[in-house]
């Protein structure tokens, strides 16, 4: 089956950062090269206390990556080819994710960043979808 | 080796889908021509398999809109090479709001820029 050319079309798009002020020259690199799309500081951290405040445990990484060593390198190889480097600057324990909204701005669905893997696409189509149908649907 | 951290949930958003969605909408893009072409190999790579009838169960959320609505939000400027913390502040309401397409918005809660 033919994929859909433009999955996402209909959803803007926006990102929320934790500070400034602390590696702007990073910031600057990933604003210019990586997300060109607006960016706002997320002041009372609401948005990661949504996502459940979940810290990357850094020895559970460490172990992880030494455990299952395929895993890492395909992470180094996605990185590599993507032309990303990274830098230990600025709070990086809270992790991220993604957050869809519908059209009223209700949040529907929410991917939690898992660190070191590619996100899902897949699924996360799957949840754009199901958005889509309930506002063709109201 | 020298071992890359990859911050934010940028690899993640860097990518699939942020990249994604600029890839695969022919959007703007700025990124590097490496960075690019990698994403949209990757994420049509993901596209080319089964998509979920059904969202999967960890994507369902268990946060309300009235956790994050009333919080501020400081938009940030990256013009001219300089960060900027711009005014006037927004609710988390106006800028969802803000940025509403059709049918709803994308927000990528970054862990770590840098």
């Amino acid at each position: 089956m033919a994929h859909e050319e433009k999955p996402f079309e209909g959803f803007g798009l926006f990102g929320v950062i934790k500070e400034t002020a602390v590696d702007d020259e990073g910031l600057l690199e990933f604003a210019q090269k990586f997300f060109t799309q607006t960016l706002y500081r997320d002041a009372e951290l609401v948005f990661y206390k949504a996502l459940g405040n979940r810290k990357l445990r850094i020895l559970g990484l460490v172990w992880g990556m030494v455990w299952n060593r395929t895993e890492t390198k395909a992470m180094s190889k996605r990185l590599k080819e993507k032309d990303v480097e990274g830098n230990m600057k600025g709070e990086g324990l809270t992790q991220g994710g993604i957050v869809i909204f519908d059209k009223a701005g209700e949040p529907k669905f929410a991917y939690l960043e898992e660190t070191g893997k590619d996100i899902v696409v897949a699924d996360l189509v799957s949840a754009v979808r199901a958005v889509r149908a309930a506002q063709q649907a109201s | 080796m020298r071992v890359r951290f990859l911050s934010v949930l940028a690899m993640a958003a860097s990518s699939s889908t942020s990249g994604g969605v600029a890839a695969l909408e022919g959007g703007v893009c700025a990124r590097p021509a490496a960075f690019a072409s990698a994403v949209t190999e990757s994420v049509n790579r993901q596209l080319a398999g089964p998509i979920p009838t059904a969202v999967p169960s960890q994507l369902h959320i268990s946060f309300k809109k009235s956790c994050l609505e009333q919080a501020s939000m400081i938009p940030i400027s990256t013009a001219d090479g300089a960060v900027k913390e711009l005014m006037p502040v927004l609710t988390t309401e106006t800028m969802v709001q803000k940025h509403a397409g059709e049918y709803g918005s994308i927000c990528f809660v970054v862990r770590r820029p840098g």
